[in-house]
């Protein structure tokens, strides 16, 4: 599945290849980025900003929760009002401000998740891509595929039922799993990037290879890796509720969004919102992460 | 008025790009005489490919004509649907492209890409009567065993053949108008001869009128009857090949002969005879101390049968202080030669020696230290410069590698090197893609002096360029070797780039050196019938 992620145009050097000559039109086109451009990139904005109000919300969830999220402070099973926004559960929690400091365990795990990911990968995969063909390469290349072989939420449980349940230990667990794409698709970037002629005049230079990699490579690798991080922070985050709703995860009376969507299904029939306002809120965020990856994605 | 075959009044072309429009032909008007070679020229931006695309309807999915006409056998064209359109392509007007390799549909056999032209334009031909003129045609554009080429595929096929191919199905209904796109510019030089006279020989036989779009003063002067100068979207000149050469009228044309030594007078003079035209002062004698010397070396890529011979026992001398010039066609080993003088590609057998050190038995570290004083231009600068640095940082980078000096001292010497190389200063901070190819070589060359080399190697150093900028960058490193008493290794495919500065030379032919001698010596005194066939160009 991952391969299919690797972007298929070359990196970095394609729009600069185009020909020499309007030079006047050229240089007027890179001094005022046409108008679909400036519009994709406040669409980025636009979401960038969502993002950032989420990670706030994650940060300091009692700026906008009403209640504590595990007192019983309701009737059970009200349904959304003006007090309870998102109405109360079985036990008459606020389910508005349990979704509110559910999102914090969610993206705090996920980050993890990416960020265990995105180091491992890309330590993997340049790696093994300064010298594609050597034995450490092959080394890494078959560690890596062995990795995934498995499947990731039967990785996700081998690790868990090791090392105990919890947000942190899955968040690991996805992150080890996902290190494979990433290994991939840095591998693939830096094979591509080492062959651009100007990687090889660094060389010529005299550039050693750490200030190739830092100056050459990794700007040019850079672009494909953050768009592809935008969407792995989605599948990530799904991953982790999805743990949780078998149970391998958070536990109840945790407000991680898994356990409220699992807690909730048994009354879907007479208060639908228990379960159905937590997989929405879920949906919502990984849709915009998606959209972000592919914002990005299309920017470069 | 001449019986024009195809006239062209008035046509705009436009290429959308995001919100803005952007005019690549702005009103132009040309008439193409029946029966005649009419050769479109002009510099890279011209619109020489745009109007040739869009007179057979080939525009990409951005381009519209907003204005104009084109007249075809009387009949403006541009008033047919799409649909309507098809039918002349192909039967009435052929289309030679450019890129050989990506023109033939590598899946399929030649044969049944020759016998799917038939097909196309609906041939009345028996199955029989078309085998029949395939086999014809191809003996025309010179295959000599064209019943077993008709199994192959593509790919087993070289850039000249294809290109023949390509001909041969350009001409296979015969239509009244052929318009080949630089058919031979993607070839070597001699090939790019073959495919030009199998053009010939085609056009002759089937009494075809062609156009033939290409950058090659020379190729034009001698190819074509009449000749149409364009210079960013307009018609500079236009007028018989003969007068036009001989007589410009248009500052653009007289910049454009100037520029090419090879066209003086209205013909094209040979190599020889334009390298004893150009005046050289008094050449200073060669030095005696050798900065490069190549003894016996052998280079293979890959084992086996599969593997290819790179160079075959190659020696040879590079005098400090002069320029010597590596000349072959592609695959002939003279960028192989190149690296492994630069030590990016190991020798197999045999010595090098760069500056007195072997370059074969060094350290990684003395390497470092070896390219302190041997530095490379690469052919494109398209592909030569990080396009995510300005300018300050890619010429500055052999500095701060080697860490010459104070941040304060590396930014004066940049300025100092834009200067040498003639640019602005305040392009310190323009990146790559703000600057047009002549300029980027030029950036090129400013990195490569920043640490004050020694030998420079030159791959290649302007074939991505257009023939007036080819003229002033070769100039530019005339100048700087002058000035700095650099030695010079360029690799090139143009001997005609070789007769305007080098002191010495050798051609290189499947990874053999040929011949070898001074300038003199090869140019005017040619010995190897290699040599002798290059020179004839």
């Amino acid at each position: 599945m991952t391969d299919t992620l690797l972007p298929d145009t070359p990196v970095g050097v394609g729009a600069a290849k185009t020909g020499s000559g309007p030079v006047a039109a050229a240089v007027a086109r890179a001094a005022e980025p046409p108008r679909r451009r400036r519009r994709r990139l406040k669409e980025i904005h636009v979401h960038l900003l969502l993002l950032a109000a989420l990670v706030v919300i994650a940060v300091f969830p009692t700026l906008v929760a009403t209640h504590d999220p595990f007192e019983l402070d309701g009737i059970p099973f009200t349904s959304p009002n003006g007090t309870h926004f998102f109405g109360t559960d079985e036990i008459g929690r606020d389910l508005y401000s349990r979704v509110v400091h559910g999102l914090q365990i969610s993206l705090f795990s996920a980050t993890l998740a990416v960020v265990v990911a995105l180091v491992l990968g890309s330590v993997v995969g340049i790696l093994s891509g300064l010298r594609p063909g050597s034995w450490l390469d092959r080394v890494l290349g078959v560690g890596t595929e062995a990795v995934m072989a498995v499947p990731a939420v039967l990785l996700a449980l081998a690790v868990i039922t090791t090392y105990g349940r919890g947000a942190f230990v899955a968040a690991i667990a996805i992150g080890l799993g996902e290190a494979t794409g990433f290994a991939r698709l840095v591998r693939g970037v830096v094979i591509q990037s080492s062959t651009f002629t100007f990687v090889e005049a660094a060389r010529t230079c005299g550039a050693g290879p750490i200030r190739t990699i830092t100056r050459h490579i990794v700007p040019n690798v850079f672009h494909p890796v953050l768009s592809y991080t935008a969407l792995q922070f989605g599948l990530a985050l799904l991953a982790i509720g999805s743990l949780s709703y078998l149970g391998f995860g958070e536990a109840p009376p945790s407000p991680e969004w898994g356990v409220l969507i699992a807690g909730g299904q048994k009354y879907l029939a007479h208060a639908w919102w228990v379960a159905i306002i937590p997989g929405l809120a879920l949906t919502a965020v990984v849709v915009l992460l998606n959209r972000i990856a592919y914002l990005l994605q299309e920017d470069h | 008025m001449t019986d024009a075959i195809l006239r062209v009044t008035d046509l705009t072309v436009t290429y959308r790009r995001d919100d803005q429009v952007d005019t690549a032909l702005d009103a132009v008007s040309i008439e193409v005489p029946r029966g005649k070679v009419t050769a479109i020229i002009g510099e890279s931006g011209s619109g020489k490919s745009t109007l040739a695309h869009a007179i057979v309807r080939l525009l990409p999915h951005n381009g519209g004509i907003p204005a104009g006409a084109i007249d075809f056998e009387g009949e403006n064209v541009l008033e047919r649907s799409d649909k309507a359109f098809r039918p002349l392509r192909g039967r009435h007007v052929g289309f030679v492209p450019q890129d050989p390799i990506a023109s033939l549909n590598p899946t399929r056999t030649i044969g049944a890409q020759l016998r799917e032209s038939f097909k196309l334009a609906h041939s009345p031909l028996s199955p029989a009567a078309v085998q029949e003129r395939i086999l014809t045609d191809l003996r025309d554009v010179g295959f000599t065993d064209p019943e077993t080429l008709l199994t192959r595929y593509p790919h087993e096929l070289s850039g000249g053949m294809r290109q023949r191919i390509l001909v041969a199905i350009a001409f296979s209904q015969r239509p009244a108008l052929v318009i080949a796109d630089e058919p031979t510019s993607a070839l070597d030089v001699l090939v790019g001869q073959d495919v030009l006279r199998s053009i010939h020989e085609a056009r002759t036989k089937h009494d075809s009128t062609v156009v033939l779009i290409t950058h090659d003063l020379a190729l034009a002067s001698r190819n074509a009857d009449h000749v149409i100068v364009l210079q960013r979207g307009v018609v500079a000149e236009a007028g018989p090949v003969a007068e036009v050469f001989a007589d410009p009228q248009h500052e653009y044309t007289r910049a454009l002969l100037a520029s090419s030594a090879r066209v003086a007078e209205g013909r094209v003079l040979s190599i020889a005879e334009a390298y004893a035209r150009h005046d050289r002062g008094t050449a200073p004698a060669l030095s005696t101390d050798v900065a490069i010397r190549l003894d016996g070396v052998h280079k293979r890529f890959g084992s086996g049968r599969g593997g290819t011979v790179a160079m075959e026992g190659v020696s040879l001398e590079v005098p400090r202080g002069s320029t010597f010039a590596l000349v072959g066609e592609s695959g002939s080993g003279k960028t192989t030669t190149s690296r492994v003088i630069l030590g990016l590609e190991s020798a197999d057998a045999g010595t090098v020696q760069v500056l007195g050190q072997d370059v074969g038995s060094l350290k990684r570290k003395q390497l470092r230290d070896l390219r302190r004083r041997v530095q490379v231009v690469y052919q494109s600068p398209f592909e030569s410069l990080n396009p995510r640095l300005s300018l300050r940082g890619i010429i500055g980078e052999p500095l701060d590698a080697f860490k010459v000096g104070t941040p304060t001292e590396r930014a004066a010497r940049v300025a100092e090197l834009l200067e040498l190389v003639q640019l602005p200063a305040a392009y310190a901070e323009r990146r790559p893609r703000e600057l047009s190819g002549g300029q980027r070589q030029r950036v090129a060359i400013a990195r490569a002096l920043a640490i004050q080399p020694e030998v420079v190697v030159l791959d290649e150093p302007v074939s991505a360029l257009d023939a007036t900028v080819q003229a002033q960058v070769l100039d530019l490193l005339g100048e700087i070797q002058r000035e700095l008493g650099l030695t010079y290794f360029l690799v090139t495919h143009d001997l005609a780039v070789v007769a305007d500065v080098a002191q010495t030379v050798a051609v290189m032919r499947r990874g053999r050196i040929v011949e070898q001698g001074t300038t003199d010596q090869v140019i005017l005194r040619a010995e190897d019938t290699y040599t002798k066939a290059l020179l004839a160009v």
